[in-house]
């Protein structure tokens, strides 16, 4: 539904592009963890997607014309002298929502975000969860093609944390794309079903997570300079695929036969790997490999 | 239904906001009564008595003619009271009123101290330069016979009063030359702090729009896809509206509460067709301005000391503070650049001149402009603003 084509943006005056040739397709269904440090163009990524900014090159296709975006910012963006009801019912004015589609939001994302017993109650006397889920429920609120979440669930408690990411697997089953980041990666590893790795501008990794989690090990290793004579050959002989990392490669592995089969061709090395792990996958292992542990 | 939507948002947030309600409601009314009491004495018809203390070194009949015509129209104050002018005739106070001379010498001193407002040294001049005369012809009668010893002081200064006293038929005038009551002082306090008050409005705007930019709720609203041209008139026009809720609740007060306080009531004079085109367009003018001023600000600090700056600078040589008729000329030019001495000018056509709406023309079609050139600078500057609104909220 929305493809980006070697997407490059640079904002004004600045020595390096904050992204840089993205490649990507997203789709209905998508919950898709954004992961990278600070500066690695995460909120670049947002800018362009949410529409408040243009690609200095490269497209960004839709499938439809227009797509509307939901967006659940970092900061606490609603009025916070208005109570829980009447920012909702603003901001569903804004979204152009009417009638029955009106009602039924507002109670939807009421629900969603339980917020029903404090709905007279001003933003600004809330406590700093509870106006995390109206700025969550704010965001949900527009009925979109794309929602965008943000670092949606800091400073919620674990109780309403959780509530939050089912409201979130409820979009993506409704055939939302949603884009999501946090900086639990454990939160973001138990919805996402897709991993986007940036780090400098760069995307490292495209990867769906339930293919990773459905393989029962993982190989994760780096060789010091190049990989030995015959390892290439043995992947193919193997049936598997090296994704390329920042430092290494990654390799899905489907059987114990097969971790046994490199296991005996590494060890036959006059030289060994400079890193090496070999498990059930683990997003944050994956993670701080991708990106050369940086968070 | 969208800009409805943002106008009955930015109102219930005023509402709740009880500095801009101070700032926008409660210091122009605190403004107008108080400047109501201090100038109730204006154009009042009998002004207030200044008080002096006389200080004669002579005793001759002509010093008591003199300090006897001075009390006609001052205050003398015992000696052991302090004043703020002490009057002071020589020994030789008799000489020196009957000399001469190319070079004449003064008759008398007046020390006036340093905090004597020129208004009341301005009424001592008057007032002790008319008491010499008197005295001066008082001599000439005397030496001529046309006064006799035997008549008691009070005779003569009658007899002298008569010959010296005036009477002024004094009217003011519309702008056709009509005869027009005089105005009282309220007809001439109440319009420039009302316009004030009106132009206070730049503060709670450019908090207002940069809370929203900092929280981020400036995002979700251009997200929503929300034209900038919508969310402009979204905030100037409740502040509009806001100005003409301003113009009605003071004119009201002034109208109803003063006399009741004691205080010349504000007497509604001219077109009324005249006072609402008059109202929109100060409101337009200051609301405009508001924006321009609010699309500027980066902080809460630049918000503060740019509204406030400009209001008093604009009031300051508007001719709010001072009046402009007692500005040097090169003021008064400079007076005409500002948007409230228009508004002021407006103002005083309907209540003083008993204007109609060619009287405020001028004035409305000055405000008007203004408040389109205001418009279109901060609708721009808006516009990049919007433009540059990242993820982060933060620009």
């Amino acid at each position: 539904m929305l493809e980006l084509s070697a997407v490059h943006y640079a904002y004004p005056g600045a020595d390096s592009a904050a992204l840089q040739n993205i490649s990507l397709s997203l789709h209905a269904g998508d919950i898709v963890g954004v992961l990278g440090p600070n500066g690695a163009g995460k909120t670049t990524l947002f800018s362009l997607l949410s529409g408040l900014t243009q690609p200095s090159q490269g497209q960004l296709r839709w499938q439809h014309n227009t797509i509307r975006v939901g967006l659940v910012p970092q900061h606490l963006a609603f009025y916070g002298q208005l109570s829980i009801a009447e920012n909702l019912a603003f901001f569903a004015d804004i979204y152009q929502l009417t009638g029955a589609l009106r009602q039924q939001q507002i109670q939807l994302v009421i629900a969603a975000c339980d917020l029903s017993s404090r709905l007279q109650q001003r933003a600004a006397t809330l406590s700093g969860g509870w106006q995390r889920r109206l700025n969550f429920a704010i965001g949900i609120l527009r009925p979109a093609e794309l929602y965008l979440f943000d670092e949606a669930t800091v400073g919620v408690d674990a109780q309403s944390r959780q509530q939050l990411l089912a409201a979130v697997q409820q979009l993506a089953a409704a055939g939302k794309t949603l884009l999501y980041t946090s900086h639990y990666l454990q939160e973001t590893e138990q919805i996402a079903n897709r991993i986007l790795i940036l780090q400098q501008g760069k995307l490292l990794l495209d990867t769906p997570l339930n293919q990773l989690a459905a393989t029962t090990r993982q190989l994760i290793l780096q060789w010091p300079e190049q990989a030995p004579t015959g390892w290439a050959s043995l992947l193919v002989e193997l049936s598997l695929t090296a994704t390329p990392l920042a430092k290494g490669e990654l390799i899905a592995l489907q059987n114990e036969q097969q971790w046994a089969r490199l296991q005996q061709f590494i060890v036959m090395q006059s030289w060994q790997p400079l890193w090496l792990h070999y498990g059930p996958p683990s997003l944050e292992q994956l993670y701080l490999h991708v990106s050369g542990g940086q968070l | 239904m969208r800009l409805w939507a943002l106008l009955a948002k930015e109102w219930r947030l005023l509402r709740r906001d009880v500095h801009a309600v101070a700032v926008l409601f409660l210091m122009p009314l605190t403004f107008v009564l108080l400047m109501a009491f201090a100038l109730s004495d204006l154009n009042a018809g009998v002004p207030a008595v200044a008080s002096v203390s006389l200080k004669q070194q002579a005793d001759d009949h002509n010093s008591r003619f003199f300090a006897a015509a001075l009390k006609q129209q001052l205050t003398i104050l015992p000696d052991n009271q302090d004043s703020l002018v002490s009057v002071i005739t020589s020994a030789d106070f008799t000489d020196l009123l009957q000399q001469e001379s190319d070079t004449p010498t003064p008759q008398l001193q007046l020390l006036f101290n340093a905090s004597t407002p020129p208004v009341l040294r301005q009424q001592v001049r008057s007032a002790v330069t008319l008491a010499l005369a008197q005295t001066r012809l008082q001599a000439f009668l005397r030496t001529n016979d046309m006064l006799s010893d035997e008549q008691s002081l009070a005779e003569q200064l009658a007899i002298v009063r008569q010959q010296t006293d005036s009477t002024l038929d004094e009217q003011d005038t519309g702008s056709q030359g009509q005869l027009l009551p005089q105005a009282n002082a309220s007809q001439h306090s109440v319009p420039a702090w009302l316009i004030f008050g009106m132009f206070f409005v730049m503060l709670p705007m450019a908090n207002t729009l940069l809370s929203e930019q900092q929280s981020g709720t400036l995002l979700r609203l251009k997200s929503a896809g929300l034209p900038p041209l919508t969310l402009a008139l979204g905030k100037c026009l409740p502040y509009f509206m806001i100005n003409l809720l301003q113009f009605s609740l003071l004119v009201s007060v002034s109208y109803w509460l003063l006399p009741l306080l004691g205080l010349a009531p504000l007497q509604l004079n001219g077109s009324p067709l005249a006072y609402l085109l008059l109202a929109c367009s100060i409101a337009l003018c200051s609301s405009s301005f508001g924006f321009f001023i609010a699309s500027l600000v980066r902080s809460n600090e630049q918000a503060l000391m740019l509204s406030g700056g400009c209001n008093i600078i604009l009031a300051a040589i508007g001719g709010i503070m001072v009046p402009k008729a007692v500005m040097p000329e090169a003021m008064q030019q400079v007076a005409a650049l500002s948007p409230m001495s228009w508004a002021l000018d407006g103002c005083l056509a309907l209540l003083t001149g008993h204007g109609a709406i060619t009287d405020i023309a001028p004035a409305a079609v000055k405000l008007l402009l203004f408040a389109c050139v205001s418009f279109v600078l901060a609708y721009f500057i808006f516009q990049y603003k919007l433009s540059r609104i990242k993820w982060t909220a933060l620009y």
